[in-house]
């Protein structure tokens, strides 16, 4: 079996409209996927940023995968809480480090009926949350259903090292 | 009161033709994994009463559910009238998912593009564009019709749903919509995957459903799977075909290329004074010479609206949408002195916005990159326009612009034969840029050879080990190593002077 392994950290997040914010996170794998070691799920902690509007988690991720095909290569789903707003973001982890600079930035959208983004934001609460977060941030199939709004980008730096691919006849 | 819902069967591929007695059967084959599968499918007291006048019936499949019906009243009845399904085409099933809701808002509604989208759901899948005789074929359509758009605009959703319904209603009272209560919902996925919700009730108790009524009755009902299981001689014939289509096609196959993308954004769109409503969505179709995809991939997609947001000059969307494709290259006998062509996205951003007014905001295609690894690409994007002012203003005010009737026209266009192509006299206007983060895994035969060199170079993993299961090879060496460290462990041990005499050892 060919292996993935994922070593990095959660870095940051910059550009919400709230400073006070924590994220949860999901690692999500098609069915021929083995998680070796380390956490599918996890939560932050809630960070306050007392100078600029970066807030910084450097929650460390590390995680191992064993498969057997190539389908359903694994992603990764943020979630940005504060309050009553829900921020979510897809990134996946087939990011390979180029030599030197190695900090992508994946942008997150913040789900829920454009009209109503708005007001939850002013008023604090009713702001629309995703039912089922996993699946519209990774799946593609019922995007269209919803409405969004580019709110934030949230810093991430991966590392991953694959394994036994070259064995598979498998470029990547 | 104890409802038994134990009736998927799985029926000889051989013989599909075999119809249960009750009922309606659906041969659902299409995007059902491997096999043949017949569900037998059972109408609600609704369905009866409603299909039984034949002037209700609106579609060619009501028109066949009204003659089966009239067939089982003459037969003498149903004997189950208490549960019943809805497949895919029933109109329940596409309500259903219409009224789906993504987030926990009460006031969600659909949005426009939600309610376009559920009327069109299935798009057919070897949908090539029209042949056209001549050049001077129509580039821009000016009136779109609504097979048009439907073709143009719409995915393929890749699940089929059965729903398994129950009619809890008192007896007497059967046939009302408000009763009915969705007992179990089986998926088929793309990938053949079959997914029964909730699952089947095996060791733990009876599911439960509570009704609001006056008396507030309690249905339990249990989910067994009650389908044969395959006989190990008809499993290794399933088995040996496909070992046999696989082999047959490995010959030619040259190179599978498997891609993981990412829309990441959309930037510099429409720098008007209400772009806050403003929400480019995009759609991505191939259109592949001679590569192959599986059946049941999807070759188009359409991602959500997403206001835009300002970030420097530019106005951006973040859709993040992922989406992968799979496809197999295979070199036929022509293309020996033929380079190959890679296969080509084509995508197009369209804005939708507070007022529901729909316009192109601009056409791109990249060809996917041919190297394996991370790209990052920002395409650039523009659309026809339109002379004149009226036609601006129209644009601005009401919405609507000219079309591509032929999205490969944003390259060669699939009807092009000659040698030049020329598109003098397409008016266009430069719009934004749409990035997309591109990764490509590559897997061929040609690749062994090199791969081979660079696993004798191993990597810092390989040496830590200890995590996958380690080839023969590689334990044996590691054996080997084993020992021979006890053997210089041994040696040290051993006084100098029978060292020397077995120097032969140490050469190891």
């Amino acid at each position: 079996m060919a292996e993935v392994h994922v070593i990095g950290q959660l870095v940051g997040a910059r550009g919400f409209p709230q400073r006070r914010l924590f994220c949860t996170l999901g690692l999500h794998t098609g069915g021929v996927w083995k998680l070796l070691s380390g956490l599918g799920s996890g939560q932050t902690q809630v960070d306050d940023p007392q100078a600029d509007d970066v807030a910084y988690r450097c929650r460390p991720l590390d995680v191992h995968f064993a498969t057997k095909g190539l389908q359903g290569w694994p992603k990764l789903h943020q979630a940005a809480d504060w309050g009553a707003v829900r921020c979510w973001v897809t990134v996946f982890a087939t990011y390979r480090p180029p030599p030197g600079a190695t900090r992508p930035a994946s942008p997150a959208t913040r789900g829920g009926p454009g009209r109503n983004s708005c007001a939850s934001v002013w008023c604090g609460w009713g702001g629309p949350q995703l039912r089922n977060p996993e699946a519209v941030a990774t799946g593609a199939a019922d995007r269209f259903r919803l409405c969004t709004e580019a709110t934030s980008t949230v810093h991430l730096q991966l590392g991953v090292l694959l394994r036994h691919f070259g064995r598979y006849r498998v470029e990547c | 009161k104890r409802g038994r819902l134990s009736k998927a069967t799985r029926e000889d591929p051989q013989r599909p033709g075999v119809r249960p007695r009750q009922g309606h059967l659906h041969p659902l084959t299409q995007g059902w994994g491997k096999a043949a599968f017949a569900l037998y499918l059972w109408c609600s007291q609704f369905e009866v009463d409603l299909y039984q006048n034949e002037s209700a019936c609106q579609t060619p499949l009501d028109r066949q559910y009204h003659e089966e019906i009239l067939k089982l009243e003459k037969a003498g009845g149903r004997k189950n009238y208490r549960i019943f399904t809805y497949t895919d085409h029933d109109r329940f099933t596409n309500l259903e998912e219409h009224c789906q809701k993504v987030t926990d808002s009460d006031h969600e509604v659909p949005s426009y593009l939600a309610e376009r989208m559920a009327n069109v759901r299935r798009r057919r899948q070897d949908h090539r564009p029209v042949e056209a005789s001549s050049l001077k074929s129509k580039i821009i359509t000016w009136e779109p019709s609504e097979e048009f758009i439907k073709n143009n605009h719409v995915i393929n959703t890749p699940v089929q749903t059965m729903y398994i319904m129950g009619d809890l209603g008192p007896y007497g009272k059967l046939g009302h919509r408000e009763y009915e209560h969705v007992l179990c919902t089986i998926k088929v996925d793309g990938n053949g995957v079959i997914t029964v919700k909730p699952d089947f009730t095996g060791t733990k108790g009876a599911y439960r459903i509570e009704l609001d009524g006056e008396k507030r009755e309690v249905w339990k009902y249990t989910i067994e799977n009650a389908s044969l299981q395959v006989q190990p001689e008809e499993e290794e014939r399933e088995q040996h075909v496909f070992r046999d289509l696989y082999s047959r096609h490995k010959e030619y196959l040259s190179g599978l290329v498997g891609s993981e993308f990412e829309t990441v954004s959309v930037k510099g769109f429409s720098v008007m004074d209400f772009s806050r409503f403003h929400s480019p969505l995009c759609s991505c179709c191939p259109f592949l010479p001679e590569w192959s995809s599986p059946a049941f991939q999807q070759l188009s997609g359409v991602t959500q609206t997403c206001a835009t947001k300002t970030v420097g000059w530019d106005n951006v969307a973040y859709f993040c949408y992922p989406f992968t494709l799979e496809m197999f290259f295979t070199q036929g006998d022509e293309l020996e002195d033929s380079l190959p062509q890679w296969p080509v996205l084509y995508f197009e951003v369209l804005s939708l916005d507070f007022w529901q007014r729909y316009r192109v905001e601009g056409y791109g295609s990249l060809v996917l990159p041919a190297s394996p690894g991370l790209h990052m690409l920002t395409i650039p994007t523009w659309r026809p326009v339109e002379l004149g002012t009226v036609a601006e203003l129209r644009r601005f005010f009401i919405g609507g612009s000219p079309e591509l009737e032929d999205i490969t026209y944003v390259r060669i266009p699939s009807t092009f034969k000659g040698e030049r192509l020329s598109r003098f006299g397409f008016r266009t206007e430069t719009t934004g840029s749409v990035t997309f983060r591109l990764y490509c895994l590559q897997q061929s035969k040609a690749f062994l050879e090199t791969s081979a060199l660079r696993q004798r170079v191993q990597s810092v993993l390989d040496r830590l080990g200890g995590f996958s299961q380690q080839s023969s090879v590689y334990n044996v060496l590691e054996a080997f190593q084993r020992a021979r460290r006890r053997m210089q462990e041994a040696r040290e041990s051993l006084p100098q002077d029978l060292i020397s005499t077995s120097h032969l050892a140490s050469s190891l």
